[in-house]
């Protein structure tokens, strides 16, 4: 059993036919936090409306599993590390308002459709999608990295993630060939953005260019799709766009 | 900030591992035998039986006051380290020297116990060795056995024995069970009970009790340890019990005939050599797990004492591999080597006297334990209505025990019962007196435990620092103020 099991775990009383007990274990640790370190449990259990007898019970189950830590002298509680994780996971499945809005701000820029996908993991996932442009072969693209512009990016820049050996060929113009694609991962690490022409299907392309931490490190990419007509790497303005565009989110994912 | 406790291999042990620990410590198999022996020979009847299921019931009890302390912290001292959070120094010190008489009495026991059975199977297998000597050299292979499976590992080491442990259960029940009931008794001479039989038979089911709580020298080295210790603690003794009150039963209807006789008269109580050879072979390993558990939790014991320096502090060195205490653990063999060897040439003719000692430690730690959480719970204000119940009831059978042992003790002329609680009860005063000339410092970091560390601590919710008086705290942090970094 790690530190990560599950609280419904073991025989710990919040089972099932008792909603109530998760509603007043969730109550307990607001009590701490609005309380301060050193509460004791009997003032927990009052700001709660938690019975005494429950309420020492699962104080010692939210100890136990980290949630909440018993001050040295053990008369009272503080909040434990592992509440942190919990706002963490809410962080992780919203990306924060600045880069959302910094997005939206570039999308009234252009008539492409910009989305923002996170790398975070090695895995490719989108975390702001463009609310007016539908992502074309959206399923392809985590699963192909060297038929498209963000895969290409990601692979270019974290050389432990693996593209799939098979390197299926998607259209014609896919590269299938590992060398080549080394050679082209080369030019996309070299040039600072990566290109995607017709190769995840006929018609389509796209750009993309790193988004970094603040410690420079590639954390995922911005992602310009359109027509294959318009969208071209001999754009200047449209690479620069993208470019200038990415490096304002630096920090933001 | 650190726990004091950091230095050992934490988190590495499951919940079967604890019950390795425990299970082995309390070594249910020799018990088992013992309880049928005096059963079948002293004929209590159900009497008896009733005894030995209201004992568990008492340890029950106990078990559960401990468990007031496993829920809220993990202490590689077990009782002695609970006893401090809510009695003073000086009976804390006291809880520390009638565990050190209790552990190190069952390993000296235990350790002179798996010699002898080696011995008999030697003889069994036809090597003929008799007298003290072969007896000493035995007891230092087991010691030394002991101390390197110890010092090896904990994991290893509670793996080990229980398996060791679970063979020599399955042998003896399926012996008892195999036997047909109404069986011949077992002509075996007892020395004399130092008491009357129905204290004895309560007396005995607790020393073969002894260790049940043993799972709490392990909290720090524990996953989840306020939760798995505290259940292996209220699981054990309700095991142990009904494994008991199992071979009382099979005394009382002639199903223990087999074992009883195999192991105390060979083969000749009419059992056939392969029988006495298994049984034998159970009860060694059994007696060897048990003495592997007690050099594990005593060694535990000596490692919190070295930490807070109430003994010497080389005693908390932790070995760089194994991350157990191999200075404590190698002190605490010695001891039990030395006593073993003693206990081989002087004592035998009066383990009873040797039984009443032990005996004295441990209901002098039990109930000081429960006392202390009566007290604990009262500081901390987490009392329930069954948490009062269990320590009241508890210290008062407890210092009623105390006090029948010590007259029952006189009556007989057995002085040392009563010399032994006499030494124990004053042991925290002069441990205190000493301490307070040589080491004062020592005072200060008494009942050291596996506390809050600075990491544990949500950033912002808290600030770890060492209070005036040399221990820690937790500071609510200034809000909108996280530039002062916690240490």
């Amino acid at each position: 059993m790690t530190a990560h099991v599950s609280v419904h775990a073991d025989d710990s009383h919040f089972s099932g036919q008792q909603p109530g007990a998760v509603q007043k274990a969730l109550g307990m640790l607001e009590a701490v936090a609005q309380l301060g370190p050193g509460t004791s449990a009997k003032e927990i259990a009052r700001f709660a409306g938690v019975p005494p007898t429950t309420a020492y019970r699962m104080l010692n189950l939210l100890v136990a599993d980290g949630f909440l830590v018993r001050v040295p002298d053990l008369s009272g509680f503080a909040l434990g590390r592992r509440t942190a994780e919990l706002a963490r996971a809410a962080v992780e499945t919203s990306p924060s308002p600045t880069l959302h809005d910094a997005v939206e701000e570039l999308r009234t820029r252009t008539r492409f459709g910009v989305h923002v996908a996170s790398f975070a993991a090695g895995r490719l996932r989108f975390v702001d999608k463009d609310p007016d442009h539908e992502i074309v072969a959206v399923g392809a693209l985590a699963k192909n990295l060297h038929a498209n512009a963000l895969g290409k990016l990601m692979l270019a820049h974290h050389p432990h993630v693996r593209p799939d050996p098979r390197l299926r060929r998607l259209t014609d113009h896919t590269i299938c060939d590992p060398g080549v694609l080394a050679e082209e991962l080369r030019a996309v690490a070299v040039a600072g953005y990566a290109y995607e022409g017709e190769e995840c299907r006929i018609g389509r392309a796209a750009l993309a260019a790193p988004i970094r931490d603040r410690s420079a490190f590639v954390v995922g990419g911005l992602y310009l799709q359109g027509s294959a007509s318009r969208v071209t790497p001999d754009d200047a303005a449209l690479v620069r766009f993208l470019v200038d565009g990415s490096a304002r989110l630096s920090g933001l994912l | 900030m650190y726990s004091p406790l950091r230095a050992l291999g934490r988190r590495q042990l499951t919940p079967v591992d604890l019950l390795g620990q425990s299970l082995s410590t309390i070594a249910p198999a020799t018990g088992m035998v013992f309880i049928a022996l005096w059963m079948v020979t002293h004929r209590p009847g159900v009497g008896g039986l009733l005894a030995i299921a209201g004992t568990t019931a008492v340890v029950a009890s106990v078990a559960l006051c401990i468990t007031q302390f496993t829920r809220r912290l993990a202490a590689a001292g077990s009782l002695y380290s609970f006893v401090f959070q809510g009695l003073s120094a000086r009976a804390t010190l006291t809880t520390g020297a009638a565990l050190l008489v209790g552990y190190l009495g069952i390993s000296i026991s235990v350790m002179s116990q798996a010699a002898q059975s080696l011995l008999r199977i030697a003889d069994l297998l036809g090597v003929h060795v008799s007298g003290a000597a072969p007896w000493s050299v035995t007891i230092g292979l087991v010691a030394l056995a002991v101390a390197v499976v110890t010092v090896r590992g904990v994991r290893f080491a509670t793996r080990a024995i229980l398996l060791v442990e679970t063979c020599s259960l399955v042998l003896v029940v399926a012996l008892m069970v195999g036997t047909p009931a109404g069986a011949g008794p077992a002509t075996t001479e007892l020395p004399d009970a130092p008491l009357s039989i129905m204290p004895f038979l309560a007396m005995l089911t607790v020393l073969s009790m002894a260790g049940f709580e043993s799972a709490a020298f392990f909290g720090p080295e524990a996953k989840r340890p306020l939760v798995t210790v505290t259940r292996t603690v209220l699981i054990s003794p309700v095991v142990v019990g009904v494994l008991f009150v199992f071979a009382a039963w099979a005394a009382l209807s002639g199903h223990a005939a087999v074992v009883v006789g195999a192991y105390f008269d060979g083969t000749a109580s009419g059992a056939s050599v392969g029988v006495v050879l298994a049984v034998q072979a159970g009860m060694t390993c059994s007696w060897l797990a048990s003495t592997l558990g007690c050099a594990q939790a005593g060694s535990r014991l000596l490692y919190s004492m070295g930490v807070e320096r109430v003994l010497p502090s080389t005693l908390a060195r932790v070995h760089d591999r194994f991350r157990t205490p191999h200075v404590s653990v190698l002190a605490f063999t010695a001891a039990s080597l030395t006593g073993a060897c003693l206990y081989a040439s002087l004592a035998e003719a009066d383990s009873g006297s040797f039984d009443g000692v032990v005996e004295i430690g441990l209901v002098v730690a039990y109930t000081l334990v429960a006392v202390a959480s009566w007290r604990f719970l009262h500081r901390i204000g987490e009392h329930t209505v069954v948490t009062r119940a269990a320590a009241v009831f508890v210290s008062v059978l407890g210092i009623g025990l105390l006090g029948y042992i010590a007259v029952d003790g006189t009556a007989h002329g057995v002085w040392i019962v009563p010399a032994a609680l006499a030494a124990v009860a004053v042991s925290g005063t002069v441990w205190q007196y000493v301490l307070r000339r040589v080491r004062p410092g020592s005072l200060a970091t008494i009942g050291a435990f596996d506390s809050v560390e600075t990491g544990d601590i949500l950033p912002g919710a808290g600030t770890l620092v060492i209070g005036a008086d040399g221990r820690p705290r937790i500071l609510p942090d200034v809000p909108h103020s996280r530039d002062g970094d916690p240490a």
